[in-house]
């Protein structure tokens, strides 16, 4: 039989007969208006927010209270002789279209976990709190880089800052380019129960108006970010690129850094573009982003995917947190420049992993487009008149770019992020939309 | 008393108390009567057999978000 799928390309049809396990969850949704009546209590239908569910039954004997209401439900049995599962109540979260109550049901929907972190977890944590300070044996174990003008670059309002840069001209006409990252791996130790806190929650999950956290504020906010002005321990890429920007020696050091200074993207474009700033790090961002243009012509040259998404940002307003506006996120040189050599890093770190580990290297991979996804994308396209070659990522890319509409620069950028659709997440978890790019080696990188 | 006759005495005051209760089982109701509406599953020990011997397959099921139709074993 296998031989014939796969000769003919068969999708073989199956029935589910039987359920060995169930998993074990309950259900986010409301109440419906239509009940059937019984002794004292009432049977009433139970929407679940996720449509792949059937209704419930559920057996309430004061629904009005909880009409307007999303609520939690669990599962009791599906008899063959019930149209319905039946369920039972577990509490009510909040009224239907209140901000909190929809974000509660949107992360308990996604498995994500909004509870405090446990005592134990804590425990991990530095008793200094945020007076803790660098161990001077830490020091002296590490390449001291507190002297070097690095700064980072981030979005505006960012409070986990994660990743630092510098870049040093040479004396023979090269440049010293650093990319720091945060050294959490001294403050969460291996099989720690914050270290399995944080594999059990996977990630940090970024809503609109709120953020829940893979590891405790005190590490996220202080101890791992790299402020101004606060010395932090950190993991360091330092390249030696030449005016080509062409890899001629890389290292990687735990190190001590002291960045100078914090910026957001729209400040150091600001800096780079004030002709009256000559100050050593305006000048180091000046060469960062030359460096960086040419890392990013490399790239597409050798078949770069240039995807898109709407990155949006909201202004809020003050006493209520409520979004009151949206608008498009202004891509500037500056977020170009970060990514190239955030870029740069993980392929520098990847090979380095596999130069040591060849069989066993855990590497970030982006597969091909999902199949189906991209085959009906090219029919809407050729509908449209237009060809999207995806044989390859180089063919892919330079689709992307012939694909225009005289008048309407908007639709390249439309295709590009249906485009962005198509691909294979690595994680579906992240609700905040990232700019996506694909280097020459068939990685993609996610930045926010 | 049970929980449940406790809690009945208290829902002049918190009328909404006893639903948090939870499940409390149905007397059983009259089989024969009722039609089956969808064929019944196979016992565990018929599940594990046919696992055994090859005819059944045994994977995860997961249902694509987007549509109820599309789904995939692993």
């Amino acid at each position: 039989m296998i031989a014939k799928i796969q000769k003919y390309n068969l999708i073989p049809n199956a029935k589910v007969i039987g359920i060995i396990k169930r998993q074990q969850r309950n259900y986010c949704g409301h109440i419906g208006e239509d009940s059937i009546p019984m002794e004292g209590a009432s049977f009433y239908r139970f929407i679940p927010a996720d449509s792949r569910y059937p209704n419930f039954l559920i057996k309430l004997r004061n629904v009005e209270p909880l009409l307007p209401k999303k609520i939690i439900v669990g599962f009791n049995k599906w008899d063959c002789y019930t149209e319905f599962p039946v369920g039972h109540f577990i509490g009510a979260i909040g009224n239907i279209g209140d901000l909190q109550t929809e974000s509660t049901v949107i992360l308990m929907e996604h498995n994500v976990e909004t509870r405090e972190f446990s005592q134990q977890v804590l425990a991990c944590l530095p008793k200094e709190d945020t007076k803790w300070q660098i161990p001077e044996q830490e020091i002296k174990k590490r390449l001291d880089l507190r002297e070097i003008n690095i700064c980072s670059i981030d979005p505006p309002g960012c409070k986990d800052i994660d990743d630092a840069l510098h870049c040093l001209r040479l004396p023979n006409g090269n440049f010293q380019v650093g990319v720091h990252i945060a050294d959490v791996s001294y403050f969460v130790r291996s099989d720690s129960p914050i270290d399995l806190e944080a594999a059990h929650r996977c990630t940090t999950v970024y809503l609109v108006e709120k953020r829940t956290d893979m590891l405790p504020k005190l590490l996220t906010e202080t101890l791992c970010s790299l402020k101004g002005g606060e010395e932090r321990l950190a993991f360091s890429v330092i390249w030696e690129l030449n005016s080509n920007a062409e890899v001629v020696n890389v290292d990687f050091r735990k190190t001590v850094i002291r960045s100078k200074k914090a910026l957001n993207y729209g400040e150091a474009q600001s800096m780079i573009d004030n002709p009256n700033d000559q100050s050593e790090i305006t000048k180091g961002i000046r060469d960062l982003n030359f460096l960086a243009k040419k890392l990013k012509e490399k790239r597409i040259v050798n078949g770069a995917l240039q995807l898109a998404s709407t990155q949006v940002k909201f202004t809020f307003d003050e006493e209520t947190h409520n979004a009151t506006d949206v608008a498009f996120y202004h891509l500037y040189d500056t977020n170009s420049l970060v990514e190239e050599f955030m870029l740069l890093a993980n392929v520098a770190v990847a090979e380095k992993i596999v130069t040591h580990f060849p069989s066993n290297s855990v590497l970030r991979k982006h597969s091909s487009p999902k199949a189906i996804q991209i085959r009906d994308f090219a029919k809407l396209l050729n509908l449209l008149g237009h060809q999207l070659d995806y044989s390859s990522s180089k063919n892919l890319a330079e689709s992307l770019d012939s694909i225009q509409r005289s008048n309407d620069p908007f639709f390249n950028k439309l295709v590009r992020i249906m485009t962005t659709r198509c691909m294979n997440e690595v994680y579906d978890l992240l609700i905040y939309l990232i700019l996506i790019s694909i280097n020459l080696k068939g990685h993609i990188f996610l930045h926010s | 008393m049970t929980i449940h006759d406790f809690v009945n005495t208290l829902c002049q005051d918190y009328p909404s108390l006893i639903d948090y209760l939870g499940f409390h089982e149905e007397e059983e109701m009259d089989i024969e009567n009722l039609n089956k509406i969808y064929e019944p599953h196979l016992e565990l020990e018929k599940l594990l057999q046919g696992i055994k011997s090859g005819e059944y397959f045994q994977g995860k099921l997961s249902i694509d978000r987007n549509s109820n139709v599309d789904g995939r074993t692993i």
